[in-house]
């Protein structure tokens, strides 16, 4: 029997995706499931939500460096092999609408981003917060380490600037952030972009659109198929 | 509605105790490895 609106996908499917800001496979994979779920004809049954990940929790807060720069240095990566890393990226981003500027990206903590989304989750404005975070980090080259700068992203998007300031000031939202993580822990995540579809299935990556497919294929089958 | 908790190291966040474990997730099989930031940043 295939699900309806009285039957057992009456509930959205819920897909809990785990990202950083500064990932730029995250960006990438954020815009292929969204392009899937576009494509999948019960895309209006299907739920987004975020959760917090952090690529380098040891970067010094506040602080913000060229995120080639931090590579090179990090990992002695020859910069020609960055770039030709990077250049592959930027070509399946193109594919996705995407507008990698990687020479201005910047590597930053991004607790403070963080706060943001889980702010923007309280006004029920979490998908287009992380959208603009991304473009921020990957098109923009804005520093996402900046109160300011995320203040001004929040108030972009219509929430209130003072309270967007006054989260990071007070360091808001650290509970919440400590369960995604408490929780990726849970599920053994160790990289980011991570899917979790109805809390059974998941994939792992910016993988191509036909697996995002395929995921929401066999969830909505699994929907179809479990007892109403 | 937001959560008002303040920490004192405001370097990173550390993950709290886990509880029981869930069910294990199925995995998609993938092409390949690719595609992933590892939790230590390098990115493949």
């Amino acid at each position: 029997m295939s699900g309806s609106v009285f039957g057992p996908a009456a509930e959205p499917i819920v897909i809990d995706v785990w990202s950083d800001v500064v990932c730029p496979f995250c960006y990438l994979g954020n815009a292929v499931l969204k392009e899937a779920v576009d494509q999948f004809p019960h895309g209006s049954a299907v739920q987004v939500r975020y959760h917090s990940f952090q690529l380098n929790p040891g970067f010094p807060v506040g602080e913000a460096v060229l995120a080639d720069d931090y590579l090179a240095q990090q990992y002695g990566m020859p910069k020609a092999q960055i770039e030709a890393s990077h250049a592959q990226l930027a070509a399946r981003g193109a594919q996705s609408g995407l507008d990698y500027r990687f020479p201005a990206t910047m590597m930053i903590n991004t607790l403070d981003a963080h706060r943001m989304i889980h702010l923007a989750k309280a006004h029920d404005a979490e998908p287009a917060m992380v959208d603009r975070l991304f473009r921020a980090e990957f098109t923009d080259g804005l520093n996402l380490a900046d109160h300011g700068v995320l203040a001004d992203l929040a108030a972009e998007l219509g929430l209130d600037r003072a309270e967007a300031l006054k989260a990071l000031e007070t360091k808001a939202y650290e509970q919440d952030i400590r369960a995604d993580l408490a929780r990726a822990r849970e599920l053994g995540i160790s990289g980011v972009p991570f899917f979790v579809f109805d809390n059974k299935r998941a994939v792992s990556g910016a993988q191509p659109i036909e697996l995002f497919r395929q995921a929401l294929d066999v969830t909505w089958q699994d929907r179809a198929a479990s007892p109403a | 509605m937001q959560s008002s908790n303040v920490v004192e190291d405001d370097t990173q966040v550390e993950a709290e105790a886990a509880e029981p474990a869930p069910a294990p997730l199925i995995m998609l099989e993938t092409p390949d490895d690719s595609g992933v930031c590892a939790v230590d940043g390098w990115c493949d």
